[in-house]
């Protein structure tokens, strides 16, 4: 290496890079690049659409492993390709030296490609991944993914060494410690959490979820970005200085950030605060870099000429509006409106696909531009720019301002399928907004392939302009300064012990403190699932449940309102890997134990929105031998499942809660959880029967038509006759309201507290408003007059129904007899005083009995008058409080 | 505490090495140096691939 002695600034290197960049490999992984983005934008388009058309996926793969297809496939497929094309071209000029060996190249290409991509996707989709964010792709193709990245570290990590380290530019700098960190943080991410479970495993994948983020995709699309301005500018960057500062900032701060991913969980707080603050300097670092590449394209003008710039100007502007957003999103109080949100899916969309990407086209874009014979359409780039940028930012701000209205509704309380309500205008606008960024794609890759040969050379004049000399000060420099040369080595060697810092201190140590919280407050028996529960837990995992519910309860008011008190440690000390979520499309499941029937389970997995209308949830009939009376083993093992959701809590409750207070009085954290009101809070859960408040007497509204055909009709049917498309399916069917007539106590105590063992969930997240007027629709539709029998028919009724009733239904026909808490099947028995039924009713059900509930068939056993007589005698025991008169 | 020590710590290695750049001249132009480096790069690699039968060599 030579040194520059006053006046001349030398090349560090002896030979002409031109000659050393191998175009081949630039072309085959910037195709592979466009191949592997428009599949992933396709699986993209497709889960978009699942949330106003949910039948989208009926026929396709579900929409967990779409999704999953989609994340991995712009990371590893799209970003991955763009990034090794812009190193074939990068490295050799940057370092004056050729990458390994062609032949390396063509095994990665080959390796990436046909290794990791196409039978990661397969593989996905087919069922086979795990549950984790950014690491969907089996442990199988992880292995697969290291070695490429090993094998690209072999590639082109070699030029930097042979080049030396003295006097070398910040884009090799980014380049050198994206390979040496993504090949360390890879495996943690993506094999630890399978090994640690529960938060502890969380808060792995939490550094992960960030150094996916920090330590492969920034550093690289950087090192793009510093590269591309001053070769399309024609001069040198604003300060190299600044580049550096912001490059160790970067390095030092973003693997400190993974834990803001999991604020107000249980996830130790001094793990979370770290993270906090990391964001915040991280946000005043971005600031330094965004600055200096900004004034790196003075005089290039506001929309430059060259394409490239012009991708890598709002690479820019993306980067320092989504820095922004994450230490933001960061603050605790922000978190609380904004987290599992569509806000964070828009912050993630204009991470991978606006800064990430734009870069990504830039870099392909400059080394495009400089294959002699290689198509270049300039129009096509220029109209790609246009649709891209207007997609992109159209989508952000529509995902934005979904997340504002879906975490506004959360806070309040509102019920979730209010928030699905407000949020479908959105998520159509979200589809919508992908034509033009599919479009642009599209342009794009047209662009690329089909135009002039060597169109692209044009653009390179400026960058041939006169060199620009070096200030006076620069030029006059002694030698270098040996300390200088250390202080980089120093800080290299400090780079990566401060990725072991984090690591330890965000990971390592959160997990001894989860572990000594779990051996204190969790059972000493661990409950361990059965073959069945966690063959359904792996079907769980792999239709992507996951990432529309969260397992994890925050510590938050809100949170605790809704789903019950916040998970603690010990509750996800089995999770291999964990579940904790980072998205809730639908519900928070941490406590669906005991919450629904196992037929409502299958009905809603079979047809979700058979029992709740407004679902959005994909439907899973394949599970299913074409009924959900009919559940294959798959659809057993999942409600299975399911139903050990809380259930370890739930069995330790309250001794175990009552134990944990005395044994960790200075928890704060654990004392919130272990104090909360209610363990399992869920709205819908059944309680048992009294203490509902008084509903007031409405006429019908169309607020409650509309509730009851949000709500109710999928069981009741339209007009309340218990006919709707889930009510052949479910045991007791539901109750065909033409044929009753409800007391107004009993009916605002079915709507407060559902009926035990039965679909009828529980209605609490409504107002007393809304119950009301849901109780006038109810009401509307009884036809049940009050008709009495004859002094001779209520004899023999009272008689008939004392020989053979009131041992469930109770000496005064109001459902407490002495067996009623006794029942082989624990159906609460009809209270006559309460709810009167239409003789013809009354008939059906003394009949046929009820399947699903302890009321047998009395055809056999009683004569029709003898029926008549029961049917009417019950009737004549209704407490008619008038309210029936007030339907219209 | 934890919070506050990395805070601190990255608050101290920024200024210093801002000092150091502010004070002595030599570093600064030393830290300056490979952006003009690689601009030559980038300027020699499009001259070269625009005009393949130029010298490849570069002359010290």
């Amino acid at each position: 290496m030579r040194e520059s002695t006053g006046g001349q600034v030398q090349q560090p290197t002896n030979k002409a890079s031109a000659e050393l960049v191998d175009t081949l490999l630039v072309r085959a992984h910037s195709l592979a690049a466009f191949a592997t983005l428009l599949l992933a934008v396709v699986f993209g388009i497709v889960i978009s659409l699942q949330f106003f058309w949910p039948e989208i996926t009926s026929n396709l793969p579900s929409w967990g492993r779409l999704r999953y297809a989609h994340t991995q496939g712009i990371m590893l497929g799209w970003l991955g390709n763009a990034f090794l094309a812009f190193l074939y071209h990068a490295v050799p000029i940057l370092t004056g030296k050729p990458v390994t060996s062609r032949r390396l190249g063509l095994v990665l290409f080959g390796m990436w490609n046909f290794a990791v991509m196409v039978p990661g996707w397969i593989l996905v989709l087919v069922g086979v991944s795990q549950p984790l964010e950014w690491a969907e792709f089996p442990l199988t193709v992880d292995v697969l993914v290291i070695l490429a990245f090993a094998m690209a570290a072999w590639q082109f990590l070699p030029a930097f060494f042979q080049r030396g380290f003295e006097n070398l530019y910040v884009s090799s700098w980014y380049i050198i410690g994206a390979l040496v960190f993504t090949l360390l943080s890879y495996p943690m991410g993506n094999v630890v959490p399978e090994l640690v479970p529960g938060a502890a495993g969380a808060a792995f994948s939490g550094l992960w979820i960030h150094d996916a983020v920090g330590l492969f995709v920034t550093p690289l699309a950087l090192a793009i970005l510093y590269f591309v301005i001053p070769a399309s500018t024609g001069r040198p960057i604003f300060s190299h200085f600044l580049s550096m500062l912001g490059f160790w900032g970067l390095f030092f701060l973003y693997p400190l950030n993974g834990i803001h991913h999991y604020i107000f969980s249980v996830i130790p707080m001094a793990a979370q605060t770290t993270a906090i603050f990391a964001s915040f300097l991280l946000g005043v670092v971005v600031i330094i870099v965004v600055s200096n590449l900004v004034l790196s394209q003075r005089g290039a003008g506001l929309i430059p000429k060259d394409p490239a710039l012009r991708f890598a100007s709002m690479s820019v502007v993306f980067y320092l509006v989504v820095s922004l957003q994450g230490s933001l999103q960061a603050n605790m109080s922000f978190s609380q409106a904004i987290h599992f949100t569509d806000f964070v899916i828009g912050h993630s969309h204009l991470a991978m696909l606006g800064f990430a990407t734009f870069a990504g086209i830039a870099g392909i874009i400059h080394a495009w531009q400089r294959i002699p014979d290689a198509p270049y359409n300039a129009r096509a780039l220029d109209w790609a720019y246009m649709l891209l940028v207007s997609g992109i930012t159209l989508m952000v701000i529509d995902l934005t301002l979904a997340g504002l209205v879906q975490g506004e509704l959360w806070l309040q309380g509102a019920p979730w399928l209010e928030s699905v309500r407000a949020s479908k205008p959105y998520w159509i606008f979200r589809s919508v907004s992908a034509i033009p960024v599919a479009g642009g794609f599209v342009v794009l890759l047209y662009g690329l392939v089909k135009g002039p040969q060597g169109a692209g050379a044009a653009v390179t004049d400026v960058s041939r302009q006169a060199p620009v000399s070096p200030s006076r000060e620069e030029s006059t420099m002694q030698d270098p300064a040996r300390a200088l040369r250390m202080s980089y080595v120093v800080a290299s060697v400090a780079g990566i012990a401060f990725f072991v810092f984090s690591v330890s201190l965000l990971g390592v140590l959160p997990r001894e403190i989860l572990a000594s919280q779990t051996a204190v407050l969790g059972p000493e028996q661990e409950l361990p699932l059965t073959p069945a529960e966690l063959r359904g837990r792996e079907i769980y995992a792999r239709e992507g449940c996951a990432y529309c519910h969260s397992q994890q309860i925050r510590y938050t008011a809100a949170d605790m309102a809704r789903f019950g008190a916040p998970t603690l440690a010990w509750e996800g000390r089995l999770d291999y890997p964990h579940m904790l979520g980072t998205r809730r499309i639908g519900p928070d499941l941490s406590r669906t134990a005991n919450t629904r029937t196992a037929q409502w389970q299958l009905a809603h997995l079979y047809s979700p929105r058979s029992v709740v209308p407004q679902s959005i949830m994909p439907a899973y009939p394949e599970f299913f031998d074409a009924s959900p009376q009919r559940p294959g083993r798959e659809a057993l093992d999942l409600v299975a499942y399911l139903e050990t959701l809380g259930r370890a809590r739930e069995l330790a409750w309250p001794e175990g809660d009552i134990a944990g207070r005395a044994a960790l009085p200075d928890d704060a954290r654990a004392q919130m959880s272990l104090n909360a009101s209610e363990l399992n809070a869920h709205p819908a859960r059944n309680r048992p029967r009294g203490n509902a408040p008084g509903l007031e007497l409405l006429s019908v509204t169309e607020g409650g038509q509309r509730l009851w055909r949000e709500n109710c009709s999928g069981c009741h049917g339209q007009s309340g006759q218990g006919d709707g498309p889930a009510a052949q399916w479910l045991q007791p069917p539901p109750a065909n309201l033409a044929e009753r007539q409800y007391h107004a106590d009993l009916l605002a105590d079915i709507l407060w507290n559902g009926v035990h063992n039965t679909a009828m969930p529980a209605w609490r997240e409504r107002s007393l408003g809304e119950l009301s007027a849901l109780a006038a629709v109810v009401r509307s539709f009884s036809t049940v007059d009050s008709a009495g029998g004859n002094p001779g028919q209520l004899l023999t009724g009272e008689s008939v129904y004392t020989t053979h009733c009131v041992e469930c239904h109770g000496d005064q026909a109001d459902g407490r007899g002495f067996a009623a808490d006794n029942l082989p099947v624990p159906v609460p028995p009809t209270d006559f005083t309460r709810e009167r039924l239409s003789v013809a009713e009354s008939i059906r059900v003394l009949q046929n009995g009820v399947p699903g509930t302890s009321m047998a068939p009395w055809g056999d056993r009683l004569d029709e008058a003898e029926m008549q007589a029961v049917s009417h005698f019950l009737r004549s025991v209704f407490l008619d409080d008038g309210t029936g008169d007030s339907a219209p | 505490m934890i919070s506050a020590v990395i805070v601190l710590l990255t608050v101290i290695l920024a200024s210093g090495y801002t000092l150091l750049y502010l004070v002595r001249p030599s570093w600064r132009a030393r830290i300056e140096q490979p952006k003009h480096y690689f601009h030559q790069q980038l300027q020699q690699y499009d001259n070269v691939s625009r005009n393949p039968s130029s010298d490849h060599e570069v002359k010290p």
